[in-house]
C-alpha cells in the first residue's frame, strides 16, 4: 500500500525502502569457538520495512516514533548515507541509488543533539568551509552566509568559536549550514532534541517559516508529539521499521474519540497496575503505564483508551484509592497523537526506545 | 516514476556534477577548503602547531648522532662504496626529509576520516555533494604544506650546524622526482583512508604501514643492506626509488641516465597507487554506507 495523496510530483517517494542491520552480540574474545553461540548471533534487525511515502513539494511532513522505530534510518536512507537493501527512493526526482550527488545537492539536513560541527571554528568559519562542498561560489557563498546568519540571529557572535556557544545556537549554526545551498527539500532529524524550550520555540518556528514562507519540502523525524502537531501538515506513525498511519494530525486525532480517553497522572504504581487496570476494565481497548521521573516532580501516567469514559472513572479512582496510589490528576478526553499512536501500536513515543 | 518531472527538478538544483570544468573547479576549491579549515583547527592548538614544527628535528638528531658515532666521522668509504657517496650526514638527512612525507600518507591520509569521524562532521560531510575524497586529499595537502615547511626548518638547522654537500644542478630534477613521489603516496594514502573508514582502530594499520614503509625505505641506510625479498618488495613503493633517485640528483649532480629509469619507475607506480585507491576507497565506501558503518566510532 502507498500512502500519501496523489499528485503529479512528489519531493519525496520512497519505493519499498528497506533497511535491515545484522545484530552483533559481543560474547568475548573466543566467541567464535561456540557455534551455536554464533549463529545466534546473526540475528537481523529490521529498521524500515517496505516504507512506501510520498510527500509533496512544500509540505510540512512528519515522521513520529519512538526511539528505535526507524525515523534516523530513513533519514540516512533518503540522504544517501545509508544504502538501502531493497527499495529506493525519489529524491527531487533523483533516484537515491543511482543519482546520489543530485539528491545531495537537492537537500539541507540536521541532526539534533550532536556535534555536527567543527567546534574549534567560528559560526561563519564553519559555513564557509560547507559552502565549498556545496560547491558554492566565494561571493555567492560569502553573501548567502551573511543572510543566513541575519535570519538566525548569529550575526553578533559569528566570528566566536562554536565552543563557546550554547546547545542551541550550535543547532541554529547547523540549520544555516542545511540552508546554504538554499535546497528544495530539507531533511530535519530530532531538530530540538536537547534544546531548552526557548530554543526548542525557536527552532520551530524556523521551521514553520522554511515550509510556509519559503515553500521548502521539510521531513521532520521526532518522538516529541507536541512538536509535531503543531508544526506538520501530515504525520507519519512508524514503529518497528513499519509505517503504521499517514495522515494530517487532525485526523488522525480523531481516531480517538474524546468520550474513549481517560488520563491519569499518579505516584509509585505498582508494576501490575495495568493488568489489574485491564481486568477491571475489559472493554478498553488500550491500558498504557508511561513511567515518570518522580525524583524530577513528573508523575507516572496511565492512559486508558476504549469503552466509555463515564464508567471508567469511577472504576479507576476506586482501584487506585484501594492500593493507595496517589492520584495527581485525572483528564477526560482531549486526545494527543501519542494517544493515536498508543492504540495503533500499543507503543508509547517517549524517550528511552520502545516500551 | 510519476515524480521524475525534470522542469520541476532543473529549477530547484543548482550543483555543478559530471566530468566537466565547472565540476572539478568545484571540487578542487574543496579540496583547498579542507586544507583550509585544516589549518584553523591546527591553530587553535598553538601549542600543538609549534611541537608539530620542531619535533621533525628533534626526531633528526639522533638519526645524525648515530650515523656520526657509527661512522666514525662525517665520512665514510664503505657507505660511498655503497651509495655512491660517502657523506653521513647528507645522506641521512635526504633520507629522513621524505619519512615526513611518508607520514602524510600513512598518518594524515589515513586519519582524514578517523578525524572527522571524532570532530562528529563525517556525516555532515557526507551528505554534501562533492566527493569524499575531497576530505582526504584536502588533509593531505595540508599535510603536505605542513610537512615542507617542517623539513625547510631542518634543512636550515642542519646546513647552518653541520654543512650539507648538496649540488644545486640537481635541485630542480630532485624536485621533480619528488614530485611524483608524492602523486603515488597520494594513491598509497588514498588506500589507507579507505582502511580508516572501515576500521574503527585503523591506526593500528597504519602504525604497522608507517614500520613498514620506513624498513623498505633506504632512509638511514642504503637498501642494499635488505634482503633481496624486500628490495624487490620496495620497489612496489615510491619512497625507495624517489630516494635513490632524488640522492643521485642532490649528491651526484645532474645524471640522465638516472632520469629514465626513476621517472619512468614513479609515473607508472603513480598511475597504479592512484587507480588502485580509488577503486579501494569506493569500494569501502559503498560497504560502509551499506553496512551503516559510517558513525562508527
Amino acid at each position: 500500500m502507498v500512502y500519501g495523496e496523489k499528485s503529479d510530483v512528489f519531493s519525496i517517494q520512497t519505493i519499498n525502502l528497506t533497511k535491515r542491520f545484522a545484530k552483533k552480540k559481543h560474547r568475548g574474545f573466543f566467541s567464535f569457538l561456540r557455534r551455536e553461540q554464533s549463529k545466534k548471533n546473526n540475528a537481523v534487525t529490521v529498521a524500515l520495512d517496505k516504507v512506501n511515502i510520498k510527500i509533496r513539494p512544500r509540505e510540512l511532513f512528519g515522521l513520529l516514533g519512538p526511539n528505535g522505530s526507524g525515523k534516523t534510518t530513513m533519514i540516512k536512507c533518503l540522504s544517501t548515507i545509508l544504502i538501502p537493501d531493497e527499495g529506493t527512493a525519489i529524491v527531487n526526482g533523483f533516484d537515491i541509488r543511482k543519482e546520489t550527488s543530485m539528491v545531495r545537492a537537492s537537500l539541507g539536513m540536521v541532526v539534533g543533539g550532536e556535534r555536527t560541527l567543527y567546534w574549534k571554528l567560528t559560526a561563519r568559519d564553519n559555513l564557509m568551509y560547507f559552502s565549498s562542498l556545496y560547491k558554492m561560489h566565494k561571493r555567492h557563498a560569502k553573501d548567502r552566509i551573511e543572510e543566513l546568519l541575519e535570519t538566525l540571529q548569529l550575526s553578533e557572535r559569528a566570528d566566536e568559536r562554536l565552543e563557546d556557544y550554547s546547545t542551541g545556537m550550535r543547532q541554529k549554526v547547523a540549520i544555516a549550514r542545511a540552508l546554504l545551498h538554499d535546497p528544495p527539500i530539507l531533511l530535519l532529524d530530532e531538530p530540538t532534541l536537547g534544546l531548552d524550550p526557548g530554543f526548542a520555540r525557536q527552532i520551530r518556528n524556523q521551521i514553520r517559516d522554511l515550509s510556509k514562507k519559503q515553500g521548502k519540502t521539510v521531513l521532520l523525524t521526532t518522538h516529541y508529539m507536541d512538536e509535531a502537531d503543531q508544526l506538520c501538515d501530515r504525520v507519519a506513525f512508524i514503529n518497528n521499521g513499519e509505517i503504521v498511519a499517514v495522515d494530517t494530525p487532525n485526523r488522525l486525532k480523531a481516531m480517538v474519540k474524546e468520550t474513549e480517553l481517560v488520563e491519569v497522572s499518579v505516584y509509585r504504581p505498582p508494576a501490575d497496575i495495568e493488568k489489574q487496570l485491564r481486568s477491571l476494565l475489559p472493554e478498553a481497548e488500550v491500558v498504557k503505564l508511561i513511567p515518570g521521573d518522580e525524583a524530577e516532580g513528573v508523575p507516572s501516567r496511565i492512559k486508558i483508551i476504549g469503552g466509555t469514559t463515564e464508567e471508567h472513572v469511577g472504576k479507576i479512582i476506586d482501584a487506585l484509592r484501594q492500593k493507595n496510589i496517589r492520584i495527581g490528576s485525572l483528564n477526560v478526553g482531549v486526545p494527543t497523537l501519542e494517544d493515536v499512536f498508543i492504540k495503533l501500536t500499543g507503543a508509547k513515543l517517549t524517550e528511552g526506545g520502545m516500551q | 516514476m510519476d515524480n521524475n518531472n525534470e522542469d520541476y527538478r532543473l529549477r530547484e538544483v543548482k550543483c555543478p556534477t559530471g566530468f566537466n570544468w565547472s565540476n572539478l573547479k568545484a571540487e578542487l576549491r574543496a579540496v583547498w577548503a579542507a586544507n583550509i579549515k585544516d589549518w584553523k583547527i591546527e591553530f587553535a592548538y598553538p601549542e600543538s602547531f609549534f611541537r608539530q614544527l620542531i619535533s621533525p628535528l628533534v626526531f633528526l638528531l639522533p638519526f645524525l648522532l648515530y650515523g656520526l658515532v657509527l661512522v666514525g666521522g662525517r665520512y665514510s668509504d664503505d657507505l660511498a662504496q655503497l651509495v655512491g657517496t660517502g657523506d653521513i650526514v647528507t645522506f641521512i638527512f635526504t633520507g629522513y626529509m621524505l619519512m615526513g612525507f611518508i607520514g602524510t600518507a600513512v598518518w594524515a591520509m589515513g586519519f582524514s576520516i578517523r578525524m572527522e569521524r571524532w570532530f562528529g562532521t563525517l556525516e555532515a560531510i557526507y551528505v554534501t555533494p562533492t566527493s569524499r575524497l575531497g576530505q582526504v586529499l584536502g588533509m593531505a595537502l595540508h599535510s603536505t604544506i605542513h610537512q615542507s615547511i617542517g623539513t625547510l626548518i631542518q634543512f636550515i638547522v642542519i646546513y647552518l650546524t653541520f654543512g650539507l654537500a648538496l649540488k644545486i644542478e640537481g635541485i630542480l630534477p630532485a624536485l621533480g622526482i619528488f614530485a611524483l613521489m608524492m602523486i603515488a603516496l597520494y594513491g598509497f594514502g588514498i588506500v589507507v583512508s579507505a582502511v580508516g573508514l572501515l576500521l574503527k582502530e585503523g591506526w593500528m594499520v597504519s602504525d604497522g604501514l608507517y614500520s613498514i614503509m620506513m624498513i623498505l625505505s633506504p632512509v638511514a641506510y642504503p637498501l642494499t643492506v635488505l634482503p633481496t625479498v624486500a628490495q624487490q618488495i620496495s620497489t612496489a613503493f615510491p619512497t625507495a626509488p624517489a630516494l635513490i633517485g632524488m640522492r643521485s640528483f642532490l649528491m651526484e649532480g645532474y645524471q640522465p641516465e638516472v632520469i629514465i629509469n626513476v621517472f619512468l619507475h614513479l609515473i607508472v607506480l603513480g598511475a597504479v597507487w592512484i587507480l588502485f585507491g580509488i577503486l579501494v576507497f569506493r569500494l569501502v565506501d559503498v560497504y560502509v554506507r551499506k553496512r551503516g558503518m559510517l558513525k562508527k566510532f
